[in-house]
């Protein structure tokens, strides 16, 4: 992995999982996360292990499971390369919402700055642009570059 | 997360899921899922929302009877419809470390509207699974206390194949010999269980490979479309070779890409000739939905392997408008006359459903005494079947006179309506 400034030891210290193999520092690409409100707040970028979460599916995760302790360490993002690839993730978020209309309403277009962490290409399925990020300790707000933030529209009830 | 007050708390465990669990679509985490609960009932459940101060994750789960499960899969019903229509839509709360905290049980009317599902959630598209296994799926009576008449589930098992073949024969050219083998039933189940091989005449292995994937296609589709869509398209297949019916259109796209991707000419009449093989295949499948009734009582059509997709579902309603989709065939064939009024005819029966008094006889030819035909009969009137001159019949192997209507189609009987 790049950059010998970033640390890694919230990802790493608790876990004998090597999550960050295959991770890499990205601050040219642009990415887009799906986000609660129309303003970036931190628990925008809280991992679902840093909130406490040692469940997937309903059910407990073995922590000797390196493939779903590494995904619960890292946040997903969808990385955009063309306009087919943002529709493609808009697409998702807006399926999300129609199933699950208390999950985040709003997309966030943004880069990562020096600093801010690692990515790791993580396809899943159909959602061949997904991505997971690993923040560095050093990480903070002002090291994502706002690019946009538009509301996803859900269809209302009728 | 909405308050649900302590009248609605349950503690059984009909709404876990506790195998099958299939993520239908994922966004950070499973959004909508669907699994079994412990008696083999069809669950489908999704994420309403995670309180971080109470550390809980709460889930919706809904049990779903077979057709549902089988028209939400196919996107028939949306997710919000299977709320509006269920009595008990089922609320798991959840720890961070998976333990089930507390479950209620509401109704549609109890839930807060900005938690509903959108009337448009429909069911993701399925990732198409087209190898060549199937799965016939009997349920309800004999069939749910694994037991069937074996006669009964001979003619499905000798149907059902018939249809395969007859559908894969029709993509000409390949010299294709399909074979359809009888996989070993499951225990404990009334499970069905077929596997397709493709084959040739000649040596056209080079073909076959490469078209074998869009084969399958061609068949799982063709399969899916005549049980889904058939009824529906049926006037418009009849008068204008379907070309009205979108879903028609990519059933007609598989047919040519067969030969495409063969590198082989794409026949030009391509609808003509996938209109025809749904008019023939559609007999087949009223064959097939005159068994239900006696042991079972409805047909669930899977594509087996990792988890049963559903493709079809043949039920008395699905029987019903399937016996609409042959009579019109019939009435608007050229080659099909039925008789203006009925006559007497001269029949052995070998097959009878008292219950819904349908089943098969023969019957000479018109002007032959040495070539028969089996139609189907059916036994119209509601006077008791059984010790009449039709159980007879069959049970003694007895010719018997009977008046009937008689549908032919050159000198071969296609069916009769019996009136005494």
């Amino acid at each position: 992995m790049e950059s010998s400034k970033n640390t890694f030891t919230g990802i790493t210290g608790d876990t004998q999982c090597d999550c960050l193999a295959g991770a890499v520092q990205n601050t040219e690409a642009l990415f887009v996360k799906s986000i609660d409100s129309r303003r970036v707040k931190e628990r925008d970028f809280r991992s679902k292990w840093e909130k406490g979460h040692r469940q997937i599916d309903g059910r407990p995760v073995d922590e000797s499971d390196c493939r779903l302790v590494c995904m619960m360490k890292g946040v997903s993002v969808n990385m955009i390369t063309t306009s087919e690839s943002e529709e493609n993730a808009i697409q998702k978020y807006k399926k999300t919402l129609k199933y699950s209309p208390k999950r985040p309403g709003y997309l966030l277009k943004f880069r990562f700055c020096d600093n801010a962490g690692a990515v790791k290409y993580t396809p899943n399925g159909n959602d061949k642009t997904h991505h997971t990020f690993y923040k560095s300790d050093s990480f903070a707000l002002d090291l994502i570059d706002v690019i946009d933030i538009k509301a996803l529209k859900r269809e209302g009830l009728k | 997360m909405f308050t649900i007050r302590t009248k609605f708390l349950i503690s059984h465990t009909l709404c876990d899921i506790v195998d099958n669990y299939k993520v239908l679509h994922f966004d950070e985490e499973p959004i909508l899922f669907m699994g079994t609960n412990e008696y083999g009932n069809k669950i489908i459940g999704s994420f309403v929302e995670d309180d971080e101060k109470a550390q809980l994750v709460r889930y919706f789960h809904i049990i779903l009877k077979d057709r549902q499960y089988n028209d939400f899969l196919h996107q028939k019903i949306s997710y919000q419809e299977l709320f509006r229509t269920n009595d008990e839509i089922f609320v798991i709360d959840k720890d961070y470390s998976g333990a089930t905290s507390k479950k209620y049980v509401l109704n549609f009317g109890n839930i807060p509207k900005r938690y509903l599902p959108s009337e448009d959630s429909f069911c993701p598209l399925p990732e198409h699974c087209n190898d060549l296994n199937f799965t016939l799926a009997l349920k309800g009576k004999l069939a749910d206390i694994n037991q069937a008449v074996p006669r009964c589930v001979g003619r499905i098992q000798s149907k059902f194949s018939d249809m395969l073949n007859n559908i894969l024969k029709s993509l000409k050219g390949f010299g294709l010999i399909p074979s359809v083998y009888l996989l070993p039933y499951e225990s404990g189940s009334f499970r069905l269980n077929f596997s397709v091989e493709l084959g040739t005449k000649h040596n056209d292995e080079i073909d076959l490979f490469s078209a074998d994937a869009a084969m399958s296609k061609y068949l799982n589709n063709f399969l899916q479309y005549s049980l889904e869509h058939l009824p529906d398209d049926i006037e418009d297949i009849i008068d204008n070779d379907g070309k009205a019916s979108k879903c028609f259109t990519e059933l007609s796209n598989t047919y040519k890409e067969v030969y495409a991707s063969a590198q082989r000419v794409v026949p030009n009449d391509a609808d003509k000739r996938v209109a025809h093989e749904l008019k023939q295949v559609a007999d087949d499948i009223e064959d097939l939905s005159m068994e239900i009734g006696d042991s079972f009582e409805d047909i669930q059509v899977l594509k087996s392997g990792d988890g049963d997709i559903p493709i079809g579902y043949i039920d008395f309603e699905y029987r019903d408008k399937i016996n609409s989709t042959v009579q019109l065939i019939e009435k608007k064939s050229n080659d099909i006359v039925v008789d203006s009024e009925p006559s007497e005819y001269r029949i052995s029966i070998y097959h009878l459903n008292v219950l819904t008094r349908t089943g098969n006889a023969i019957i000479y030819n018109t002007d032959s005494m040495d070539k028969m035909s089996k139609p189907k009969i059916k036994i119209l009137g509601d006077m008791s079947l059984e010790e009449s001159i039709f159980t007879e019949s069959l049970h003694m192997n007895k010719w018997i006179e009977v008046r009937a209507t008689a549908t032919k189609e050159g000198d071969k009987y296609k069916k009769l309506e019996i009136i005494s």
